[in-house]
């Protein structure tokens, strides 16, 4: 499906990956700044909630400058950022550890479950909403769009607490109380991830369903499908060859978009099941008001979205011979 | 059907069927083509001359669009009885057909090559290299340069023109009898136009292909065509060679349709039309459907529909004005 | 209105419609409805759904189906007001972007491009938490999210109607611009507005449920599904009912919404509604 690039190809390619990463920085600038603004208008400090209301202005006044947070907001943006593009991110306020490692590590852990969440949903949902397309307003189509509409409208906490309820209920089933990573225990790590990424995914197929549904259709109203009928085509070339490439690039559209859904997915999801990844540690942070914690994860959070949008414009530059020409 | 004729059409109704209603978009349409010749179809938009064409190779969107009735005779085969499977034989092999806008009828992702090699592999099985050539052969024959270079690129970088050669070449690849031409030129400048029409015009003796040419353009008709139809609102009102239409036609609309044509030329404070408009679908009386626009209309004209009948040297014409007084 | 009618008429804008209305009437004539006072604690903790309690008790004595009724008030408040913030902004900053183009529509495009970089939920989250957890700043918090979504479909829309020629012609005429927008963009914007309204209306109550349930959103005893949801955790198995109801009503308001939506869609869509 990907061509192989000419010299003349690749060198356009290099020059239009260097343009979007280029593109990128301002962007994730931007972010960085937000989020730092957003947690520096926190009402009441980590001081506070560290020390209780109790402690003396002495001591609290010791911390505060220990933290650094008695400079002005622009001084601590810089530190900060001069820090995270060093590859520091700083330290927890509450346990005084640098963030960056637990970020990573925890990072694995949220990866994994969007991963083979991700695998579930389009290994349900890609080849039906094709399928829906192709046998446009048949039975078929219509109960799958129902279903995906159905199953769109459930938010993930409410699925993942009846199944948990079903779960223990019916089978006798709790959540594990301690995570086996995969590479120490891979089956048991396997049956941690099952139901929270099942629950994840199957979510998720209901709206990657249909957006890939109405791909799919709006390739087969084209043109060109007709000239390739009209050339005496198989049905299942027009659909397999020439219809399905065209729709690559709006799937790939769509799934770069449920990246975003994902990531806000597996907070609630590792809350419920109790998975030690980063949407909880983000979740900690903020009833904690640890906010170097929040800023760090969430910084690292819009650092991986952005690195998918780039893979993804790239793959569009791969099948697509018009991008590169922009 | 005698030994000229490649292809006709007997009393052909489509229609077009919605959950409330069922219409004949075209109805008892009949005219032959014959070998080495170009055909042209003519009518305003919605007249159904599209349909008509997509119907031979059955392209039509099935539902809502149907056909009804009649016989499409080719080759000694009806096509009307075939088989999905018997039918995608003859697209792109006995019969091709090309569309109007060239910028959209390609695939964008794949080469011009590669388009091209696919008709052939759906109907041969050929080893690359001779695949490669033909592609490369056919181009320099629709007077493409640099026909090598062009196979491998892509459909965007292609101007209309350029497109539209590319799309007569990859329909002329399996060397069919019968090229169908959907409007070809009117997303083209005029100057491409002339020059595609030229190539059209060539098709006939060069490749021994017979061309339907679908337009509402007299002027291309007259260009290009031998014989011509003429369609109104899903009817064919008048069949005959080009010249006897310019001169000679016997039907209201021809006549109208001519005249608004030819006005050009004149020295005249206004240009002439036809006055009134095309009728919709549903609001079509029972009668002839140029009813309320014809200066010439009878009492028998709004309630019964002429037949189409032949007046000699092929010429067909559906109108009360000739038909004999046998019919009330 | 003709538009009532055609929603009826199809199956799925019909079911969405009767789901919209029924929990809108619930949310109206809540205090009619409701038996109890939702946060009044009866003696009778966690008792199953009977006589007295039709959908049981919560682990605090409170007649669940009185905290669901009240949860619509809560849900549908948030939804409606949170959705007409993001709206308004919304729209305000897309006629801005899409109409004057240039400098300003890059400002508007960039800070629009950074607040869609966040996930919505982690967005909500974040507001909330800076401002602080409690009804308020849940509707701020959520309609702030809502708004790029509403500015980019208002900015599309105003930049293609813009493009077409009876714009041009009436700016070279002179018509005051202001005049332009209110008479010939604003009408051509309500068909995508309103779909788009209705969905991000069963997305703000998925937000707010999804905060609630978190504990960052409307704060127990405040009655509202998400958080209902969340306390029903600890008791889940010994008390199914007060886990169920919230869940079901939750699911139900969003498909009816999402439904409506989806119909408005096909409907107002021109693109969508060919015979031929």
């Amino acid at each position: 499906m990907l061509r192989a690039p000419s010299f003349e190809g690749s060198v356009r390619m290099r020059s239009y990956i260097l343009r979007r990463l280029l593109l990128f920085i301002p962007v994730l600038i931007g972010i960085s700044i937000a989020v730092f603004l957003l947690m520096h208008l926190i009402p009441g400090n980590a001081v506070d909630s560290l020390l209780g209301v109790e402690a003396t202005d002495e001591l609290r006044a010791q911390l505060t400058k220990q933290f650094g947070l008695d400079l002005p907001w622009y001084r601590q943006y810089a530190n900060w950022i001069t820090g995270v593009v060093q590859g520091d991110f700083g330290n927890s306020i509450r346990t005084g550890k640098p963030i960056l490692p637990e970020i990573l590590e925890r990072f694995k852990v949220t990866f994994e479950l969007s991963l083979i969440a991700s695998l579930i949903s389009w290994i349900i949902a890609i080849p039906l909403g094709i399928l829906a397309a192709v046998k446009r307003n048949t039975l078929l189509d219509g109960v799958a769009r129902v279903v995906a509409l159905f199953w769109v409208s459930i938010p993930n906490f409410a699925l993942a607490t009846l199944l948990l309820l079903f779960l223990s209920l019916k089978m006798n089933y709790y959540p594990a109380l301690k995570y086996a990573s995969f590479f120490s225990n891979p089956v048991e790590n396997l049956q941690i991830m099952f139901f929270p990424a099942l629950v994840l995914g199957a979510i998720m197929a209901g709206s990657v369903m249909r957006m890939t549904r109405s791909s799919v259709l709006e390739v087969l109203r084209q043109d060109f499908i007709r000239t390739i009928r009209a050339k005496g085509a198989k049905e299942r070339v027009v659909i397999f060859k020439h219809a399905l490439k065209n729709s690559f690039s709006p799937i790939i559209t769509i799934v770069g978009m449920q990246m975003g859904y994902l990531l806000g997915g597996t907070v609630v999801t590792e809350q419920i099941f109790s998975l030690p990844g980063l949407g909880l540690f983000i979740l900690t942070g903020i009833n904690q008001r640890d906010y170097p914690v929040v800023q760090g994860s969430i910084l690292f959070f819009a650092l991986i979205f952005g690195v998918i949008n780039l893979l993804v414009d790239l793959i569009y530059a791969g099948v697509d011979p018009r991008i590169q020409y922009k | 059907m005698s030994k000229n004729e490649l292809l006709q059409i007997e009393d052909l109704t489509i229609e077009l069927r919605t959950k409330k209603n069922r219409y004949n978009l075209v109805e008892e349409v009949s005219f032959s083509v014959g070998k080495k010749e170009v055909f042209g179809i003519v009518g305003e938009s919605g007249c159904g001359k599209s349909v008509t064409a997509y119907s031979i190779i059955n392209l039509l969107t099935t539902p809502p669009l149907y056909i009804s009735r009649g016989r499409i005779n080719f080759e000694g085969t009806d096509l009307t009885e075939l088989s999905n499977t018997e039918m995608r034989k003859i697209r792109g092999n006995a019969i091709s057909m090309i569309f109007q806008e060239p910028m959209t009828a390609l695939d964008p992702l794949f080469t011009i090559g590669q388009q091209l090699k696919e008709i052939l592999r759906f109907h041969y099985q050929l080893p690359e290299e001779v695949m490669h050539e033909r592609a490369v052969d056919i181009l320099k024959k629709v007077e493409i340069p640099r026909a090598e270079q062009l196979m491998k690129e892509y459909p965007h970088q292609l101007s209309g023109g350029m497109l539209q050669r590319v799309m007569i070449a990859m329909a002329l690849l399996n060397k069919p009898k019968l090229l169908i031409a959907d409007e070809p030129t009117t997303a083209l400048d005029v100057t491409i136009q002339a020059q595609i029409l030229d190539l059209i015009n060539g098709l006939k003796e060069r490749f021994d292909t017979s061309v339907i040419m679908i337009t509402h353009d007299l002027g291309v008709i007259s260009e290009t065509c031998d014989r011509v139809a003429v369609f109104y609102a899903g009817h064919v009102v008048e069949v005959s060679d080009v010249e006897t239409i310019f001169s000679d036609a016997m039907h209201p609309y021809t006549k109208g349709l001519v005249r608004s044509v030819t006005s050009l030329g004149e020295k005249r404070k206004e240009l002439y039309t036809i006055p009134g408009v095309v009728p919709s679908i549903d609001t079509m009386g029972k009668g002839c459907r140029f009813y309320d626009r014809c200066s010439r209309k009878m009492e028998r004209c709004r309630d019964v529909v002429p037949a189409l009948k032949e007046y000699g040297r092929g010429h067909m014409c559906r109108c009360w004005l000739f038909e004999g007084s046998e019919h009330e | 209105m003709g538009l009532l009618k055609e929603l009826l008429h199809d199956k799925i804008g019909r079911i969405g419609l009767i789901g919209v209305f029924i929990v809108l009437l619930t949310a109206l004539f809540a205090p009619l409805i409701a038996p109890h006072d939702p946060v009044e604690m009866f003696p009778q903790l966690r008792e199953a759904p009977g006589k007295s309690f039709i959908m049981g008790t919560d682990n605090f004595g409170r007649d669940v189906f009185s905290r669901i009724v009240y949860g619509a008030r809560v849900s549908i408040m948030v939804g409606l007001i949170s959705v007409g913030i993001g709206a308004s902004l919304g729209i305000v900053l897309g006629l801005a972007a899409g109409y004057f183009s240039g400098w300003l529509d890059n400002i508007i495009m960039r800070l629009m491009d950074i607040l869609f970089a966040f996930p919505s939920i982690l967005l909500a989250l974040s507001i909330v938490s800076v401002l602080g957890p409690d009804l308020q700043n849940t509707i701020i918090a959520i309609g702030i999210v809502r708004i790029p979504i509403f500015t980019r479909t208002v900015r599309a829309e105003v930049l293609s109607v813009k493009s077409q020629e009876y714009i041009t012609s009436a700016r070279s005429i002179g018509i005051k611009d202001s005049r332009i927008i209110i008479r010939h963009i604003m009408p051509n914007i309500i068909s995508p507005f309103l779909v788009q309204a209705t969905l991000s209306l069963s997305s703000a109550i998925l937000v707010e449920a999804s905060l609630s349930f978190l504990g960052l959103g409307i704060q127990p005893p405040n009655p509202s599904w998400g958080s209902m949801l969340n306390e029903s955790r600890k008791i889940m198995e010994l008390a199914p009912w007060t886990a169920l109801y919230p869940a079901i009503a939750i699911i139900l308001t969003i498909l009816s919404f999402n439904l409506l939506g989806d119909s408005l869609r096909d409907i107002l869509d021109p693109k969508l509604r060919n015979i031929e």
